[in-house]
């Protein structure tokens, strides 16, 4: 045991409870091989160590990411939001210890490039599979048009990436009213056409178009048809290889896409 | 809910068979461009692409692929949509067409539109149709996502650059990679005319970057570049030629992509030949992996065949064959040679080498640390040292070091899991291929011994 205690942070699960704890454990102005980063309700206990909840703060957030943006550049500050939003145990502690690392002065370039040191390389490896699960739902998701003309979406990302998915499709579908909506979360993403797009959060089960309540366009069923057809229609037979496709397009997803359910 | 559209056939028929008559197009990337949208019309361009789906046969479905029609006054032997078969034809409106293209889009089951066509009436009706339907998406529908469209050769010059204009990424088919096969297998096609709007294509791209270094807000001219196609072992060429009429594509006409499609036997004609063991995947798979040694690992196509090794190998992929015939350049140490040297390395890409490079800058790597940088250490520890100390104790042997890539021989004869192997796809190859090969045949394919 050393002399003084471990500290453990515990912050809450999202991207203001991080900063908000890397905040903190520099206010502690201790050494920082002594304090440790924890989501709450996460990982093992440590034994001999002070627990402290850290309540997520704005003005806390706000000031670790001007520092974030100015020291380590847009880039890498985005890598690390994408590290953030990922679904593992062990993030904010990584996320941390790359940003002491990486403010400690003895960092040149891009701190994503030190690969030798491990908090790094593990907050590489959270970033690069968030980016990879916010790519895939920029993919696979599928809007539904509900009566009205919203356009409706379900998704369950293991990451929580509905944030910058939003982004991409706010830049994408400027003019329409649509709502994405994360089951497992239970966020919504909210975008009123031509206006600035906004975050819910809900309590009850989300819906899925079709449900009562979500009455779906005639057309739109039209066109789930096409598209369904369109799909069987353009794979070659005599190059059938459902291994591959289930490589590419891994079954957890397909519950939520027009092609592969079944009518 | 019924949408007829002209001569009785629906919209869904249509479809049907359009997107049937498109599959054998490979071509279906929506990357190369980033655009942002403009905050009033649909659509945006993401550079590494979006593949929206994936069908039965594992390939993406990136663009809405379909043809315009699949009336065609030529009558080329592979083609399905050839004048002399029977098949059910259509044709679509460019209204319905963009119809189509929008409500797919918002819906994000798509990344844009391909547009190819068979030849109705002429070349240049052709394009005129195509490039009236790109016009109305573009201006009428205000459609800014990602089109690419195919460019009808023999068609009229100003037709392709007014094209040119509203498209992400135009392409030529090159069809058969030699002018002969051309000539026998699609009488009505010539080299000439294939070749001249392709380099037109690259002249246009060329003179309108130097347009936007001028003018930024110049319209952009087929900013996603240029690719084309070529059908694999339906003519008897070796790799060797089809690599080097790739390489002189990428730096005569500086492609973008050029995409290999493995033949499949959908016409019974006496001049296309037989292929018991379906098509030809694993060859198209070495081609595309040694298409990626020439565009981003440096290598060139006289480097990995020559005329008396004009096949690529069933065993090893091209890089691996490459390196264990140059065992004078390795082994190579991760912590001091320059970037090319490794990249060159077998289970080292381009994504592990940059990482390489900038994290030796501040820590000597080990294995360990390389194993967690990405680089698949199974195949490279024949070819690397670490601070002067390879992994294991492994000879610089040719034959030691193929016995051991190839040991798990299983896994790699994926492609040819129904007895296939490259041999037997060339038309002209006097050896018989009779049973399986047994372990040690493997070995001696591989290095080049039997």
């Amino acid at each position: 045991m050393t002399e003084e205690e471990n500290i453990v942070l515990l912050c809450e699960d999202s991207l203001e409870g991080i900063f908000t704890g890397i905040y903190e454990a520099y206010a502690l102005k201790k050494p920082h091989d002594g304090i440790f980063l924890q989501i709450m309700g996460e990982g093992d206990m440590l034994l001999f160590a002070t627990y402290r909840t850290v309540a997520p703060d704005g003005v806390k957030t706000e000031k670790v990411i001007r520092t974030l943006r100015s020291r380590f550049g847009e880039k890498d500050y985005f890598a690390l939001c994408l590290a953030a939003s990922s679904a593992a145990p062990d993030k904010a502690q990584a996320i941390y210890k790359t940003v002491v690392w990486g403010l400690s002065g003895k960092c040149r370039g891009s701190i994503l490039d030190h690969l030798a040191d491990d908090n790094v390389r593990r907050t590489l490896e959270l970033s690069r599979s968030a980016g990879n699960e916010l790519h895939r739902m920029q993919e696979f998701l599928r809007f539904s048009e509900l009566e009205g003309g919203v356009l409706y979406a379900v998704i369950g990302p293991r990451d929580n990436v509905l944030p910058m998915l939003t982004v991409h499709f706010a830049d994408r579908l400027p003019m329409e009213n649509f709502v994405i909506c994360d089951e497992n979360r239970r966020l919504y993403a909210i975008h009123p056409a031509g206006k600035e797009w906004f975050l819910m959060s809900g309590q009850d089960t989300p819906l899925l178009a079709g449900d009562e309540g979500l009455k779906m366009t005639a057309e739109e069923e039209y066109y789930q048809e096409l598209f369904r057809h369109f799909c069987h229609k353009i794979s070659i037979e005599g190059r059938k290889n459902l291994k591959l496709q289930q490589n590419m397009l891994p079954l957890r997803f397909r519950n939520y896409m027009v092609e592969f359910v079944e009518k | 809910m019924e949408y007829l559209a002209a001569g009785g056939m629906t919209v869904m028929d249509k479809l049907g068979i359009l997107s049937d008559a498109a599959k054998y197009d490979v071509a279906c990337t929506s990357s190369g461009v980033d655009r942002k949208g403009n905050g009033r019309d649909m659509g945006n361009c993401v550079a590494a692409g979006i593949c929206h789906s994936f069908s039965a046969d594992g390939r993406c479905i990136s663009l809405l692929k379909i043809l315009l029609t699949n009336e065609c006054i030529y009558d080329c032997k592979y083609c399905l949509n050839r004048r002399s078969n029977d098949i059910p034809r259509a044709t679509f409106t460019p209204e319905e067409i963009c119809e189509l293209t929008m409500q797919f889009y918002r819906r994000n089951y798509i990344e844009g539109l391909f547009l190819s066509s068979g030849i109705i009436q002429n070349p240049n009706y052709t394009m005129e149709l195509i490039y009236r339907t790109i016009w109305i998406l573009r201006n009428r529908c205000r459609f800014n996502g990602y089109v690419h469209v195919k460019a009808i050769p023999g068609a009229d010059p100003r037709l392709i650059q007014l094209t040119g204009y509203l498209a992400d990424r135009m392409s030529v088919n090159l069809e058969l990679p030699t002018a002969e096969g051309l000539k026998n297998l699609a009488p009505n096609k010539h080299r000439k005319t294939i070749l001249a709007p392709m380099r037109q294509i690259q002249n246009g791209i060329t003179e309108n970057k130097n347009e936007l270094v001028l003018y930024r807000n110049a319209p952009r001219f087929v900013g996603g570049g240029q690719s084309t196609q070529m059908i694999i072992g339906a003519t008897p060429e070796s790799d060797f030629q089809i690599m080097n009429v790739a390489e002189s594509l990428y730096q005569k006409f500086s492609l973008k992509r050029v995409f290999y499609s493995a033949f499949v036997r959908v016409n019974e004609d006496k001049a296309l030949p037989a292929l018991p063991g379906g098509p030809p995947l694993l060859r198209e798979h070495r081609l595309y992996q040694a298409d990626w040694l020439l565009r981003f690992y440096g290598f060139k196509a006289e480097e990995l065949l020559s005329e008396k090794r004009p096949f690529f190998n069933v065993m090893l992929d091209p890089k691996e064959d490459w390196a264990v015939r140059h065992l004078e350049q390795f082994p190579v140490e991760i912590n001091r040679a320059p970037y090319e040297m490794i990249v060159s390395v077998p289970g080292i890409g381009v994504k592990s080498a940059m990482r390489i490079v900038n994290a030796r800058r501040t820590a000597s790597l080990d294995f360990v640390s390389l194993k967690k940088i990405g680089v698949v250490l199974k195949r490279a520890l024949y070819f690397i040292t670490c601070n002067g100390k390879m992994m294991y104790r492994t000879k610089l042997e040719e034959d030691y070091i193929v016995r051991n890539l190839t040991a798990d021989v299983k896994n790699r004869q994926q492609f040819a899991s129904d007895g296939m192997s490259y041999r037997q796809l060339s038309l002209f190859d006097d050896t018989v291929l009779g049973a399986n090969p047994t372990a040690a045949d493997n070995g001696k394919v591989a290095s080049g011994q039997l």
